[in-house]
């Protein structure tokens, strides 16, 4: 079968700048971070932790049967579906849902009820647990639930690939589409895992951020020479991809278009990023889009403020874009948002398709000087407007050297 | 009917079962909880009323059999 075009008809945002998309992305054009100091931890074990907290509102748009034995990210995962299928017109489409997919990525899964279910079962002396654990706790509670809540007959699948998670999702489901396996499918991610025994564990790692003099949305500085890592965040984005011409038929508004889809490991490091990894994952979403690297006009960068990840990036950049890598803003807003593992792929592909058919490219907050490694254009504390803006790509890379970028077009 | 009461409030604020359709003849399932839910809700029970169910008792259909249930369980606890 020839490919097809595969256009974006609707899209779900639940993230610490809120749960309409519209307005996420004007809060984060405007160049405001929503990272937070917050209390995590129980008690005597409690500590002080900069993150980005989901701005939703479970109380009008979940039911309480629902929280019975969904964990709050496939609580979340399900609201931001559920705003993706609106806005395309799906809700009411049984038969379109009823053949379609749903590919999500989540990093941790049921993160909240695995450390409610532990702490329960080990200081309650008993032999006992309660029967919803295990389908809370499943990495594929919250494409399992979509599938249920809305219809969805087609393949279900899941991905784990920490910070990747859910850019392989959206790439996977991108290739089903254009290649004939399906028409339609939802595609996106979801990632609660901010509590407290999951965060000591990350803080363990030494790569979150330290708090700024100036304050907690002062603290996540990609690309700035005073950068000391990232913020975690929660969140879930839920995007509806469509073949071009099965919009068409049934009067659906294209909001974009993936046009490429690159994937590549670094077999390299666990924790540390490879430059020729991301590089060859670039590269390669750059072929299978058919475009040459001046093609791209914008990159919204995984840099997650680490001092290795953003400088790793950047060279990976310049590897693939030569002096044109000079001439492309690059955009890190997870110094806004914070790092929403695996939910992460799937808001930022969807902030950059919101500023493509915008015509504006988000700043990098808190970048007041610039690394001298990190010397390309990457948008310090200003959105602009970009004219002739068509093609920008999307670069998330994981732990575990695993790499996904994604190419889209302006609707 | 000890427990009526108690059992209700837990299916109106946790599994959010509409109070109107609470009555003995009621059916769990059909009050919008499935398998899942009502073994979870026999968990809650036996956490509110601090007794311990049986696998066969917990096989309660309706509200009024789940309410009978408990009863006899707090009656040999406490005649």
């Amino acid at each position: 079968m020839s490919p097809r075009d595969v256009v974006i008809t609707g899209m779900g945002f639940v993230t610490p700048h809120g749960d309409n998309a519209d307005t996420v992305f004007e809060r984060v054009f405007a160049g405001e971070s929503v990272i937070r100091r917050v209390r995590s931890g129980r008690e005597q074990l409690a500590g002080d932790v900069l993150l980005g907290i989901a701005d939703w509102h479970p109380h009008e748009d979940v039911l309480p049967i629902q929280k019975v034995v969904m964990d709050p990210v496939a609580q979340m995962a399900t609201v931001a579906a559920r705003r993706a299928l609106t806005q395309a017109g799906l809700l009411e489409e049984e038969r379109i849902l009823g053949s379609a997919g749903i590919y999500m990525g989540c990093g941790v899964g049921g993160a909240e009820t695995n450390e409610q279910a532990y702490l329960a079962y080990y200081t309650s002396g008993v032999r006992r647990a309660k029967p919803t654990i295990v389908p809370r706790i499943m990495p594929s509670a919250a494409t399992a639930h979509i599938s249920m809540g809305f219809g969805i007959r087609g393949p279900s699948h899941t991905y784990s690939a920490a910070c990747a998670s859910s850019a392989a999702a959206l790439g996977e489901a991108f290739r089903a589409v254009r290649d004939g396996y399906l028409d339609c499918a939802l595609a996106g991610g979801a990632e609660a895992m901010l509590a407290g025994g999951v965060v000591i564990a990350w803080e363990a790692l030494g790569v979150l951020a330290k708090e700024h003099p100036d304050g907690p949305q002062a603290s996540v500085r990609p690309f700035d020479e005073a950068r000391t890592g990232f913020a975690l965040a929660e969140g879930a984005g839920v995007l509806v991809l469509e073949t071009r011409e099965h919009a068409r038929a049934r009067g659906a508004t294209s909001l974009g278009e993936i046009v490429g889809y690159g994937a590549s490991s670094d077999a390299h490091n666990l924790t540390q990023p490879h430059p020729d990894g991301q590089a060859q994952c670039i590269s390669a979403a750059l072929s299978d889009a058919g475009l040459p690297p001046e093609a791209i006009g914008h990159i919204n960068a995984h840099a997650t403020g680490t001092q290795v990840g953003d400088k790793v990036e950047i060279a990976a950049i310049k590897k693939v874009f030569g002096s044109h890598a000079y001439r492309i803003p690059i955009s890190a807003t997870k110094s806004m948002h914070g790092h929403l593992v695996g939910a992460a792929g799937a808001v930022e592909l969807g902030l950059t398709l919101i500023g493509l058919a915008r015509g504006l490219v988000p700043p990098t907050a808190n970048l007041t000087n610039p690394d001298a490694a990190c010397d390309l254009d990457c948008v310090p504390l200003e959105g602009r407007s970009v004219p002739g803006l068509e093609y920008a790509l999307s670069n998330s890379f994981a732990f575990g050297g695993s790499n996904v970028s994604l190419v889209v077009r302006r609707a | 009917m000890r427990s009526e009461a108690q059992i209700i409030e837990l299916l109106v604020e946790k599994y959010g079962v509409e109070r109107d359709q609470v009555s003995p003849d009621a059916v769990m399932l059909d009050m919008g909880l499935d398998s899942l839910s009502v073994a979870e809700l026999v968990f809650d029970i036996e956490d509110l009323f601090d007794i311990v169910l049986m696998e066969e008792d917990a096989d309660f259909s309706t509200f009024g059999d789940a309410v009978a249930l408990v009863d006899r369980h707090l009656e040999s606890k406490d005649p």
